[in-house]
């Protein structure tokens, strides 16, 4: 009985002693039992912009005869990211020419547009004259535009456009197709 | 590698100082046949003389825009509301031998055809004053023509002042 309690003793202790020197080596050969590192992640964001504007635009009498044709409000749609010291930027449009040729004629100045609630920037002033040959302006944007959390605006942003077209007699009767080119720029 | 991060963020602001986007958007406008007309407030009808016809002449002004192959247009006037009041002149119910005939005249480039008088006005159907054919326009300030009336001067007509409406109306097709 006495034989049997002393090599138990000696097994736990056998134990301990293995333990110990595992825990001694490892501190000797230097192993890490915990490691730490950091990373610097850089990103650079440059001005950006993209727009969206509906596929189509029906212009419809204004309700008296020979009155001019009106569309609904045009909602132009845009993300924009610009610099914040020196940026600046524009929405602009262009058109290409009714057709078949018979009727409105843009190159005429037959159509003209106004802009409102640009929801940043500078929407255009006044009624503008849409050109077959130049852009014309829609809106303007100043330095650190932006788009989202933290941005003046809605996200997107928006501006709203009216256009008219002169009803005159002279146009054949049917029906004509213009295509409108919004572009957004930013710098 | 700090460096190498600096340039390449130089590099890439270098590169794209600025950003463009397009979209695009199709206006469609349908422009049919159509026609307007103005005309004079008041047209007096005057004698030249003693028991001679009464005469005038209403000036009017008309757009209108015809479809081609097919389209039409016409300008024609009728009597809405007769001599008023009583005792004169009258369209529904002429004495006998009296009556407000007119004759017409158009100008522009719709090219129309003028009725050719005299016609006799009526309070029960209107009458031509002039056509267009298909595929015609008129100026954008409009083409003009003009209606020259003539009522008769019957001595059976009470002294006074007698007024009747006449309503011109533009078609087109």
């Amino acid at each position: 009985m006495i034989a049997y309690e002393t090599n138990r003793d000696r097994w736990h202790q056998c134990k301990l002693v293995l333990l110990a020197s595992v825990a001694a080596f490892l501190l000797l050969v230097g192993l890490p039992l915990a490691s730490a590192q950091t990373q610097t992640l850089n990103v650079v964001l440059s001005p950006a912009a993209s727009i969206t504007t509906p596929a189509s635009v029906s212009l419809s009498s204004s309700g008296t005869t020979f009155g001019n044709f009106i569309s609904p409000s045009v909602n132009v749609q845009f993300y924009i990211r610009n610099s914040q010291a020196s940026g600046g930027g524009s929405i602009t449009v262009k058109a290409a020419e009714f057709t078949p040729t018979t009727g409105p004629k843009i190159a005429s100045g037959n159509v003209t547009y106004v802009c409102s609630a640009a929801s940043v920037g500078t929407a255009c002033s006044g009624t503008q004259t849409l050109s077959t040959t130049v852009t014309t302006p829609v809106v303007t944007f100043g330095a650190a535009s932006c788009t989202g959390t933290g941005c003046t605006g809605t996200s997107p942003q928006s501006v709203q456009l009216l256009f008219t077209l002169a009803n005159n007699s002279q146009y054949k009767t049917g029906t004509y197709s213009a295509t409108l080119t919004f572009t957004v720029s930013a710098t | 590698m700090k460096k190498s991060l600096l340039l390449f963020a130089l590099l890439a602001l270098a590169l794209s100082p600025a950003a463009f986007a397009a979209s695009t958007t199709s206006v469609t406008v349908a422009v049919g046949a159509e026609a307007s007309i103005s005309v004079g407030a008041a047209t007096p009808l005057t004698e030249a003389g003693n028991f001679a016809n009464y005469t005038g002449t209403t000036t009017f002004t008309y757009q209108i825009r015809t479809t081609p192959s097919t389209g039409t247009g016409s300008v024609s006037v009728k009597v809405t509301t007769d001599f008023a009041p009583t005792g004169g002149p009258s369209v529904a119910s002429p004495a006998a031998g009296d009556s407000l005939t007119y004759s017409c005249t158009a100008t522009g480039t719709s090219t129309p055809t003028a009725c050719t008088g005299p016609i006799t006005a009526l309070t029960t159907a209107a009458t031509n004053v002039l056509n267009v054919g298909a595929d015609k326009h008129s100026t954008l300030a409009g083409d003009s023509g003009t209606v020259i009336w003539t009522l008769t001067n019957d001595p059976n007509y009470k002294v006074g002042s007698y007024t009747s409406v006449v309503t011109f109306t533009v078609a087109a097709a």
